[in-house]
């Protein structure tokens, strides 16, 4: 296990190193000039000669280059042209925010698409598995951006039951910073007030950032079980009188997860992706705002930072789903 | 009891039980929603709080808030007044000006404001060379500026600049001495600066509150030497940016925001005006549309080729159509509603003939009207392409074949940078950083903005430069306007850009929201002068 994970950790290195070079060739080749939004909409031509020089903006790309990977290895992120702050300050208040609603997302996901799948393989062309049909194909058709509309007319609006945007209530305090979690620090702090308020704003964004991850693994949950409900150990099982539903929850199952479990590491990154719009809709201050400014403004650091910042949870995250698969059976190993 | 009933029993004891404890919280947490004596500032928040490093539409609120300036406009159409100074002389070749400082003016540390922190304030301007600095380094030097006693401040320039009081508002005076013990490495404090604040304006930052692109809070500093214009000021302003267009109505309707920024967009109108807590102020603005023609490569720096595309363009159909006629005309360079625009200009109009005439004429002179060219839309601002799609549409009943591309605004800005790379033809907004037609003229067709997103006409006439020049180096405002009316009527015969409209403001603003003025420069609003209803 450990050489397997040396050996992860090292290929995560390569792909982490292509990454940083590839986002430093597209942020470098798009004609933006970083030194003339320094200078700012009002500067003139001599003002932007004097920033571009001052910060090293007329060296060659691949100087440059050379430098930020200097830079980055002794843990500085450079500092955002935008903003004037340092990129990990900001990544560090902004990267809880997003894993927050990631993960509050990808649990809603889980817990309910998974149960999903197994029912509607259960009673496969019933009502259920009818139903199920429906629900994925929709959470898989509609654009997230159409219903969070929707869920905020409707729950924030019509029914005033769900604040409408942002990570906690305008008068409201944030809690101290002990993880970045909201919901976690508020709970540590024993600010059970503040823990409702949270849940409550994570409420929305949540669902409409869940809601395709659902479908998807209800489908593929669904499709494995049929599969594994054909196979002998089943029909054995269910002639020697198992009970079905033990039978099914916990044999097959477990049998059916190996192909699910790659998709919920695959889901993992398009959440973080998939932030971008939900973000911006809610006022969430996270990493998929932060990154949307950065484009939009030819702010490099951020960029090339929460780029390289993804791309390591996305590693992370594919090692653990490696590591839950052998897990879950053993007969994969960790020699593959 | 068997062991389902056991589960069924404890799973709803858990839930009901999480439900009561629950409904406590939403009434605390409802309690702590009391907005009394808060406005809650749905505008978009600046980049960073440093007034002298930031210089657009977002900025303004906050310097104007937190700062102070040597002057600021008043008025409307707005001019440049006393703040900080009381009394001032200017020398008989208009090249040395001295003000006298008020002496009743505290920074939020409670420091007297005086002669060194102008000094030094104008001297950081020029030394960051960013914002503002663009304005006043033609004409300034760091030696130029001098305190000549702890009251009296002596600007030296290098040359007569006529808009010189008028770019006064432009540079919000620092606490030299807080902000020297935050320098580090040589850095002005800029990166201090950038979040924290050290002025003398009737609010102050709360301490650690901001967050770019997320959150600011500001509380009222009660010392402000002006006072405020209620019994009962605003206390706490706290800055919530909406991003999103639907999400940004919806706050306002439900009262989660008090107002939202300036460009509420012309079909969301109705809904806000049929809205009974929310109001909508359509306010006059400063700020032009124009597409900007590159008057140094062929085929547009043909005058012939310019005139025929101005005169294609569907002005009446973009404004009246499109826009719901949201803004007004702008015939010329200069917004019509400011001295110096001309008040006969008729500039162009829609006229298919008129386009052909001028069309022939340019291919007398050699130009080939079939080859293609490009127009630069600007992604995220719609408009720019729709003035692109109206335009390519009636050129094409002329022969003529305009392509479209997008680009974002900070890569379209860079390609202004070098002649070579510039756009053909490229639509921005022209928006008023001081209140003088140096901002429409000077600083977007002067050879020194050449190289700039503002020069990217690369318009060199040399008669036309000397009217420029001349226009800053006059004092008397009759005869500058004389000159400015001038230039707009020879710019607008060579048909230097196609110049479409001065827009108007349109904010969302709830009807607890009281003594609220517009702003004359971005979301400049004096919010000392507001107070809340309920």
């Amino acid at each position: 296990m450990i050489s397997f994970l040396v050996r992860r950790l090292l290929q995560m290195v390569f792909v982490l190193f292509g990454l940083t070079l590839l986002t430093f060739a597209l942020v470098r080749i798009v004609p933006t000039d970083p030194a003339a939004l320094l200078a700012g909409e009002n500067a003139g031509a001599e003002q932007i000669e004097q920033i571009r020089a001052r910060y090293g903006f007329d060296r060659p790309v691949h100087e440059q280059f050379v430098l930020y990977l200097g830079q980055i290895a002794r843990g500085d992120l450079g500092r955002s042209l935008y903003t004037n702050r340092e990129v990990a300050t900001d990544l560090a208040q902004r990267l809880p925010a997003t894993m927050e609603l990631s993960l509050v997302a990808m649990g809603l996901a889980i817990g309910l698409g998974l149960p999903l799948g197994v029912l509607a393989a259960s009673q496969h062309r019933g009502v259920v598995d009818q139903v199920a049909r429906v629900f994925s194909m929709m959470g898989l058709a509609v654009a997230s951006f159409w219903l969070a509309i929707i869920l905020q007319m409707t729950f924030s609006l019509q029914l005033g039951w769900l604040p409408l945007r942002g990570r906690i209530a305008t008068m409201a305090e944030p809690p101290p910073d002990i993880t970045g979690f909201y919901t976690v620090d508020y709970l540590l702090t024993g600010d059970l007030a503040g823990l409702w308020g949270a849940l409550l704003h994570l409420a929305l964004p949540a669902i409409t950032l869940a809601l395709p991850g659902m479908a998807t693994i209800s489908r593929f949950v669904r499709s494995s079980m049929i599969e594994t409900l054909q196979k002998d150990f089943v029909d054995y099982e269910t002639a020697m009188g198992y009970p079905r539903r033990i039978l099914v929850w916990k044999y097959v199952l477990r049998n059916s997860l190996s192909s699910a479990v790659t998709q919920i590491g695959l889901l993992f990154g398009l959440l973080l992706s998939g932030s971008v719009v939900v973000e911006a809709v809610f006022s969430w201050p996270g990493l998929g705002d932060y990154i949307y400014n950065g484009i939009v403004t030819g702010d490099s650091n951020p960029v090339l930072a929460t780029t390289l910042l993804i791309g390591v949870i996305y590693a992370v995250v594919n090692i653990l789903v490696d590591l839950t698969q052998v897990l879950i059976d053993p007969r994969i190993g960790f020699s593959k | 009891m068997q062991r389902r009933s056991f589960l069924k029993a404890t799973a709803s004891g858990l839930v009901a039980g999480g439900m009561a404890a629950a409904a406590p919280f939403t009434l605390r947490h409802a309690a702590a929603q009391d907005r009394s004596g808060v406005l809650v500032w749905g505008g978009n928040l600046s980049s960073g709080l440093d007034p002298h490093a930031v210089y657009d539409v977002p900025s303004a609120f906050t310097r104007a808030n937190l700062y102070d300036s040597l002057y600021e406009y008043s008025g409307a159409p707005p001019s440049a007044v006393p703040t900080l100074v009381e009394s001032y002389t200017v020398s008989n070749d208009s090249r040395t000006f001295e003000f006298t400082l008020r002496d009743d003016v505290m920074f939020h540390d409670g420091t007297v404001l005086e002669a060194d922190d102008v000094v030094y304030s104008f001297q950081r301007v020029l030394a960051l060379s960013k914002g503002p600095a663009s304005t006043f380094s033609p004409v300034l030097t760091s030696e130029s500026i001098t305190a000549v006693d702890p009251r009296t401040v002596r600007f030296e320039l290098i040359e007569t600049f006529a808009p010189f009081l008028s770019a006064l508002p432009m540079v919000a005076i620092l606490n030299k001495e807080l902000v020297e013990a935050n320098t580090v490495d040589g850095d002005w404090g800029e990166v201090w600066l950038s979040s924290n604040d050290a002025g003398s304006g009737p609010y102050q930052v709360v301490e650690g509150s901001f967050v770019p692109l997320d959150r600011l809070d500001l509380k009222r500093f009660p010392g402000y030497f002006r006072g405020f214009s209620s019994p009962n000021p605003i206390e706490e302003v706290r800055v919530r940016p909406v991003k999103d267009d639907a999400t940004r109505i919806f706050a306002v309707l439900s009262g989660d925001i008090d107002t939202t920024y300036g460009y509420i967009r012309a079909e969301d109108h109705s809904r806000i005006e049929e809205a009974e807590n929310v109001r909508l102020s359509r306010e006059p603005a400063f700020r032009t549309f124009l597409l900007r023609m590159h008057n140094g490569r062929p085929p547009t720096n043909n005058v012939h080729f310019r005139r025929a595309i101005s005169w294609a363009f569907p002005y009446d159909m973009f404004i009246d159509l499109l826009l719901l006629g949201a803004v007004t005309r702008n015939p010329g360079p200069i917004p019509a509603s400011l001295w110096g625009s001309p008040t006969d200009l008729e500039g162009y109009s829609h006229n298919m003939e008129k386009a052909a005439e001028e069309l022939e004429l340019a291919k007398a002179d050699g130009v080939d009207i079939t080859a293609p060219f490009t127009f630069l839309a600007l992604v995220g601002f719609d408009e720019t392409e729709q003035a692109a799609q109206m335009l390519q549409s009636e050129l094409r009943k002329l022969g003529v074949t305009m392509t479209i591309e997008k680009a974002l605004w900070a890569n379209a800005s860079a390609s202004t940078n070098a002649l070579e790379t510039s756009p053909q033809i490229w639509a921005h907004w022209g928006s008023s950083y001081l209140i003088d037609p140096d901002n429409w003229i000077g600083q977007f067709y002067s050879r020194a903005a050449l190289g700039s997103q503002r020069g990217s006409s690369w318009y060199d006439d040399a008669e036309v430069q000397d009217m420029i020049a001349n226009a800053r180096s006059v004092l008397d405002q009759s005869q500058r306007e004389a000159i400015y009316e001038e230039i707009s009527r020879a710019m607008v015969d060579q048909a230097v850009d196609v110049w479409i409209y001065n827009s108007q403001t349109f904010r969302a603003i709830n009807t607890r929201v009281q003594g609220y003025k517009p702003a004359a420069v971005g979301d400049a609003v004096a919010l000392r002068e507001m107070w809340l209803e309920g």
